[in-house]
């Protein structure tokens, strides 16, 4: 199928540069999987009805099904140029909406013949997907199993194809630091952006029939606030500022030293979240003896992050015996990053000041 | 906070913000996702088409206000979560409230480093932290004083009054009295997650009305035996800084990434600084993926990992002779012919606790110093020497070095593999690296919770003995070092801070000291302070947890089995414990309720052992709730064990009352906790409850004509007494009145500065503490506390070389006590778990889980809704392929006393015949049968040893924990209808 007639690619309209760009660096070495970012997110931005489902900030276990479930198989992206279209994600791909049944067990009188539990919020019976369901299950067979977590959102994209695809023109990049935004009273709903995301990064707003996104906490950061996952983060495993700071974290990594990737670079959207790959734990060899090598297959990073992996875990381990022999290493002082605020590309007011 | 000038900024009526959210949602309804672009394509095209290319320039930055009414407050204060995760909390948070209600939090994030050298501490909270507010709007909130309709835990309730409830606990309370004396009431083990105030609430109520309070922290299996006995305290914490410190880390017994979110990252910023990090667990633990090394042992055989690097160290001789010899006694002699310490009683009928070096040089015995660790000659560690009695007999005897060194002949690199299961070539290159490596350890409390979890600890102390890796920064073995003065005196001050109730405790703290010293010259202040809290610790009414459990509670029978007990001992549980009465270790002072009283009235505050308790939700329904005429819960939440209360008294929870957090030693700062909001309904603290009850106990004593009740002493107590006493004659009324009081203790012990005032706490909203206060646990940390540097234990005894107070006053690794002897734990050893619930073939694991402390956030809807939200266990692939079982489906896990059904989760990073189960409440399980019924928390029957310095029980250190249950055998087969494959449903909605 070629890309939707009457889509915006042409409007001139509607900006789809930016002057800068802000971009988020996420180190997968530190993070934890504590799904802090998710929280710090779903408080601010989806607890409204219709966008309780959504989790714009989103942590899984890799190897998994991702999220939303088989994101990576649901299409869209640019081939030729043009936005492909792709598969919605279902409500419970992207993680459902569990209900409980606390009055029920607490005080129906029915006593130990019920048990407390989810309900799908789809279908109203047990559920067998939801988010995360496949945390902490990862790949590798005993006694080299590997996992690590990978923290996801909206990648504000350079050339973001959700923006393409829009017939509506309802979305566009902000001129100044490049974040995407739906424009919720010019949405109608139509998904072109969800298909074409090959993140899927946008959802479906039930009750209102627009489409969402992560706005990238646009309110905090008019205010000099770092958005909520970034700030709230407490394995400090982000930083955050524009891409051409040439003072900032995310400079430094993505620019000079060169060790934060895209993910999926392919899908030719120039993605603005990039990550440290991770170095992984020492594998066991055939005779069940300690190797030096990393347990995770390369090749399952690659997929991830191209062939420039190989070259960024040399340069992660060539840095860190720096380290170890007293040497010191800028880019290990980045990645530790003794003052916390200095992740922040300035944007380090305290959260306190409203729109 | 109006410092900050961000405090009240411009209100947004309620009204307003409603309207806007409802102007968002223009309509509802779900099944609207069946639109898609290609279905758009053909038909839908045209109509918007023309719209789009208009060229019309869409008014962004208006409808973007939808979003930035979003972004509004009315006010914000300071909050945290008061102790619930103990040593890793007292995370400083803003706390926003809109509209009345606390509408989200965020981290301060204001948190400094120790000096610029070192990461701070920030953000410093965690994904719960950062949720809290739905907690507080919960379905599973109780707002209502509730009085039980139906049977103990059918979910029948009728709303009362406070007045009403208060009223009848009163009375059952005064019954109890009347019938068992004070040994009928329980206020069992009250969590400190209720906050630092509320726990002082129960420690004030148990200490004046002479109740029994199971330690909690022994009830929980928070007591690091291993640590206990073998430098005889174990509150010895670092900060998590320290890590910083270190060139190799060892986590073990531990999963950081669920358990210590806040300061993770000290863990991986330390790798980045060049520390080697090795997580030594069963599993590929979630912890593990940010580690360099997994060293995976097979469940229960971490003292065999431990003794083959100890053994690489004494083989390759790259141990540190000096610190083994002057910290240790590793060359304190052991007659051969009885395996006891050679003693000046031995040799000329002096003090049997003198014990002998072989000086090298002189090639003759020596007295070890009793009051020093200082070496004045360097002591032979190795060889068989001829000690002389005074009899006329010769006795060959033994370094403790020596014979470790024939020990660990079963412990190479290869015996020792076979043992545990990590590669030899890996327990070579550590045991090489820790001789050489800075080294810390994180010791987790599944140590504390195996059965032979001492010996797990035991072995690695010897190993950082081995390598002298304590006493100096990067090195130290967890993060529990705590300055809690505030909430234990807050228990028994009779009288305010300022009017002296504080001097008079320490006059009395000093006494003993005093005594001692007068007794024996070489004892230290620690020993005197360790004794003066063994009395605290019974006039609070604190008493080891397993006894009443054993007589009260129907685990006689399952610690009795014989088919359970380790193999080695040649006795039950219960006969190790008769034995043990009959010498006197045990009293009348711990056994409480005594065995031939009743248990009556049973109060929780904020404590669920339905969950908790090993086997509890089987034994305590069937065996000790129809014992008790009253069972009354302080509660913010209905807990499993909730639904089994007569009455339930809602109470404030965090952020709805005023409080402070009590640190630890891993994140040094206390916070404080404001009241943000009144709390809903007709919630109170659970400081003015509790004060109600001993109001109403007075009052209904008066109306039925008594006066006096006589305590377990035998003393006479006034009832009238109670409440004037408790509330300080009226000084201490709210919670605020007792944070005030708080902030004043912790001045009076050192914790605060001097000048500091209750309202520089409030406008700070949190401080590093300076110290860790005036009472056992600064003596056992061993070290001062330098706030421009990490925190690190046990220096006093490395550089000033304090003794340590044990039985040879020196970190003891060989136990010369009869019990030990016998059963083969003199030395540091492996012993394989005993078979606790039968021949079955997967040994269970747990712990902690992500998104929960204890079972707290589990019955919470928005945090739920980050996982399976019910209860898994983790199996190997494998063996579930095995068994034929799948992921998501449902299972059976089953022993020899108990089952349970529960989802699999079926993963390769879990050790083969592992399984692995976290925390779920018991209203989870079908039929309310938690996995946890079949733990049987099987206490180890050595921890009834006494006669022996450091064989001891006060406040959370010693006695046996019935908590064991790592290592519980179990099977698991695929459950016959699984009611969980869904799969023909797929997904209703979209693609």
């Amino acid at each position: 199928m070629t890309y939707v007639p009457g889509g915006n690619g042409n409007n001139t309209a509607v900006l789809k540069r930016a002057k800068r760009q802000l971009a988020t660096v996420i180190d997968l070495n530190k993070c934890l999987g504590c799904q802090t970012c998710v929280v710090a997110c779903k408080n601010i931005w989806t607890k409204r009805p219709g966008t309780e489902y959504m989790r714009w900030a989103n942590v899984t276990t890799y190897p998994g099904k991702g999220y939303p479930r088989d994101y990576e198989k649901k299409g869209g992206g640019f081939k030729d140029g043009k936005a492909q279209p792709g598969k919605i994600p279902s409500m419970i791909d992207a993680g459902d909406n569990f209900q409980f049944n606390h009055n029920e067990v607490y005080y129906e009188g029915k006593g130990q013949s019920v048990k407390f539990h989810p309900t799908s919020k789809v279908t109203g019976k047990d559920p067998d997907w939801g988010y995360n369901w496949d945390e902490d299950q990862g790949g590798g067979k005993w006694p080299n199993p590997y996992f690590f977590y990978f923290a996801r959102m909206c990648n504000h994209c350079s050339n973001p194809a959700c923006l393409v695809a829009c017939p509506r023109g309802a979305i566009h990049k902000r001129e100044n630091d490049g974040i995407v935004l739906v424009d919720q009273t010019s949405c109608k709903g139509y998904r072109f952006c969800v298909e074409a995301c090959p993140y899927k990064a946008i959802y479906f707003n039930i009750v209102s029939h627009t489409s969402e996104k992560c706005i990238l906490c646009f309110p905090r950061i008019d205010n000099g606030i770092a958005n909520a996952c970034n700030r709230q983060c407490p394995g400090r495993i982000r930083c955050f500022g524009y891409l051409d700071d040439k003072d900032s974290h995310v400079h430094k990594l993505v620019k000079k030293w060169k060790v934060a990737l895209p993910l999926h670079g392919e899908y030719g959207t120039a993605p603005n979240i990039y990550y440290i790959p991770p170095m992984g734990a020492r594998g066991f060899g055939q005779d069940g003896e300690i190797t030096d090598e990393t347990r995770i297959p390369i090749g399952i990073l690659e997929g991830l992050f191209g062939p420039e992996v190989k070259r960024v875990l040399a340069v992660l381990k060539a840095e860190r015996a720096n380290m170890k022999a007293g040497r010191g290493s800028e880019l290990m002082d980045l990645l530790i990053s003794k003052k916390w605020s200095d992740r922040f590309g300035g944007f380090t007011n305290a959260p306190l000041i409203q729109s | 906070m109006n410092k900050m000038g961000t405090n009240l900024v411009e209100a947004v009526a309620a009204a307003e913000i409603d309207q806007n959210r409802r102007n968002f949602m223009k309509s509802s309804g779900a099944g609207v996702l069946s639109l898609s672009m290609s279905s758009l394509a053909s038909g839908l095209v045209p109509g918007f088409v023309s719209e789009a290319l208009a060229g019309t320039k869409p008014q962004y930055y208006k409808w973007e206000d939808i979003y930035r009414k979003e972004w509004k407050w009315d006010k914000v204060t300071w909050g945290s979560h008061l102790n619930i995760c103990w040593p890793q909390g007292s995370c400083k948070f803003y706390v926003y409230v809109r509209n009345g209600i606390v509408w989200r939090e965020e981290q301060a994030a204001q948190m400094p480093a120790c000096n610029s050298d070192y990461v701070d501490y920030n953000p410093l909270g965690c994904q719960k932290g950062s949720a809290f507010n739905n907690n507080l709007y919960g379905d599973e909130r109780v707002k209502y004083p509730l009085k039980r309709a139906g049977k103990r835990g059918e979910g029948k309730w009728q709303r009362t009054t406070w007045d009403q409830a208060t009223e009848e606990i009163a009375d059952s309370i005064i019954d109890s009295f009347l019938s068992q004396g004070s040994d009928g009431f329980i206020l069992d083990a009250p969590h400190v997650h209720a906050g630092s105030i509320a726990w002082g609430a129960g420690f004030r109520m148990t200490y004046l009305m002479d109740g029994v309070c199971p330690d909690i922290n022994v009830d929980i299996g928070d007591t690091y035996m291993g640590a206990f006995h073998t430098f005889g305290k174990m509150h010895l914490g670092y900060s998590a800084d320290n890590l910083l410190d270190s060139e190799l880390i060892f986590m073990t017994c531990s999963n950081w990434s669920y358990t210590y979110p806040s300061s993770y990252h000290f863990m991986t910023e330390a790798r980045y600084k060049g520390a080697e990090v090795v997580v030594v667990a069963p599993d590929f633990s979630p912890t593990t993926p940010a580690c360099d090394i997994h060293a995976p042992v097979r469940v229960g055989t971490d003292a065999a990992f431990w003794l083959g690097l100890c053994q690489v160290m004494i083989e390759e001789k790259l141990f540190n002779r000096q610190f083994v010899s002057e910290q240790t006694d590793l060359p304190l002699l052991v007659r051969m012919d009885n395996g006891k310490f050679l003693s000046a009683a031995d040799i000329d009928g002096g003090n049997p606790k003198q014990f002998y070096l072989f000086d090298e040089k002189a090639g003759a015995l020596v007295k070890a110093k009793r009051g020093s660790l200082k070496l004045e000659v360097l002591p032979a560690l190795e060889g068989t020497f001829a000690a002389k009695f005074q009899d006329g007999k010769t006795v060959q005897v033994q370094p403790v070095f020596q014979r470790i060194k024939e020990h660990l002949k079963d412990y190479t690199p290869e015996k020792a593999s076979a043992k545990c299961g990590v590669p030899a070539s890996l327990i070579r290159e550590l045991g090489r690296k820790v001789a050489t490596k800075r080294t810390s350890s994180y010791i987790g409390f599944t140590s504390a919770k195996s059965y032979h979890g001492d010996l797990f600890e035991r072995s690695l102390l010897l190993a950082m003995a081995l390598s002298g890796n304590w006493g100096k920064p990067g090195t130290g073995f967890y993060c529990w070092s705590y300055s809690d003065d505030n909430m234990l005196f807050l228990g028994v001050l009779e009288k305010p801070t300022v009017q002296g109730g504080m001097l008079d405790l320490h006059n009395m703290a000093e006494s003993f000291q005093k005594r001692l010293a007068e007794a024996d010259p070489d004892a230290t202040d620690e020993m005197g302070n360790i004794e003066f809290m063994k009395v605290v610790t019974g006039v609070v009414g604190l008493v080891p947890p397993a006894f009443w459990l054993y007589h009260h509670a129907g685990y006689d029978k399952l610690w009795n089995n014989p088919a359970w007990t380790d193999p080695a001992l040649k006795k039950s549980f219960g006969g190790y414990y008769k034995e043990a009465v009959e010498k006197g270790w045990w009293t009348s002072e711990h056994i409480r309720p005594a065995p031939d009283k009743t248990p009556q009235v049973y109060m929780l505050l904020s404590q669920n052992p339905m969950r908790r308790k090993r086997s509890g939700a089987k034994l305590f329904p069937e065996v000790l709730f129809p014992k008790l005429k009253m069972i009354f819960a302080l509660e913010v939440r209905m807990s499993s064990s909730a639904m089994y209360a007569d009455i339930v008294l809602p109470c404030a929870w965090y952020y709805e009352k005023h409080e402070m957090t009590t640190p630890c030693s891993g994140n040094p700062f206390f916070t404080m906790v404001d009241r943000a909001v009144p709390p809903p309904g007709e919630c109170k603290e659970e400081w003015a409850s509790v004060a109600l009850i001993m109001k109403k106990i007075g009052e209904r004593a008066v109306a039925r004509g008594l006066t006096e009740f006589t305590d377990h002493y035998g003393k006479k107590r006034r009832y009238d007494e109670l409440y004037k006493k408790f509330t300080m004659d009226g000084q201490l009324m709210t919670n605020e009145d007792c944070l005030k009081e708080m902030v004043e203790i912790n001045k009076a012990v050192g914790v605060f500065a001097k000048d500091y005032t209750y309202e520089d706490f409030r406008k700070d909203g949190s401080t590093r503490f300076l110290s860790l206060g005036a009472g056992v646990s600064a003596y056992a940390h061993g070290n001062n506390i330098d706030i421009t540097k990490p925190i690190f234990p046990l220096r006093w005894h490395v550089e000033d070389k304090k003794v340590f107070p044990t039985h040879t006053r020196r970190a003891q690794f060989y136990f010369d006590h009869d019990w030990y002897i016998e059963a083969g734990e003199a030395l540091p050893t492996h012993k394989e778990t005993p078979q606790m619930g039968g021949d079955h073939p997967f040994k269970v694991t747990g712990g902690h889980p992500r998104v929960s402390i204890h079972s707290m956030h589990l019955t919470n809807a928005h945090i739920s809704r980050l996982h399976r939200s019910q209860p898994v266990v983790h199996m190997n692939d494998k063996d579930a392929a095995e068994l034929g079982i799948k992921d998501s489906e449902m299972v059976k896990m089953f022993n020899d006393f108990a089952d349970c059904e529960i989802m699999a989760r079926v993963s390769p990073s879990v050790q083969p015949k592992q399984c692995i189960v976290y925390f779920w409440d018991a209203y989870q399980y079908k039929d309310w049968k938690p996995y946890d019924i079949m733990l049987i928390g099987m206490p180890k029957a050595l921890h009834l040893a006494g006669g022996y310095e450091q064989f001891r029980y006060y406040f959370m250190n010693g006695s046996p924990a019935p908590v064991t249950d790592r290592g519980v055998r179990v099977s698991i087969q695929k459950l016959a209808s699984n009611q969980n494959n869904l799969a023909a449903l797929g997904s209703v909605i979209g693609g």
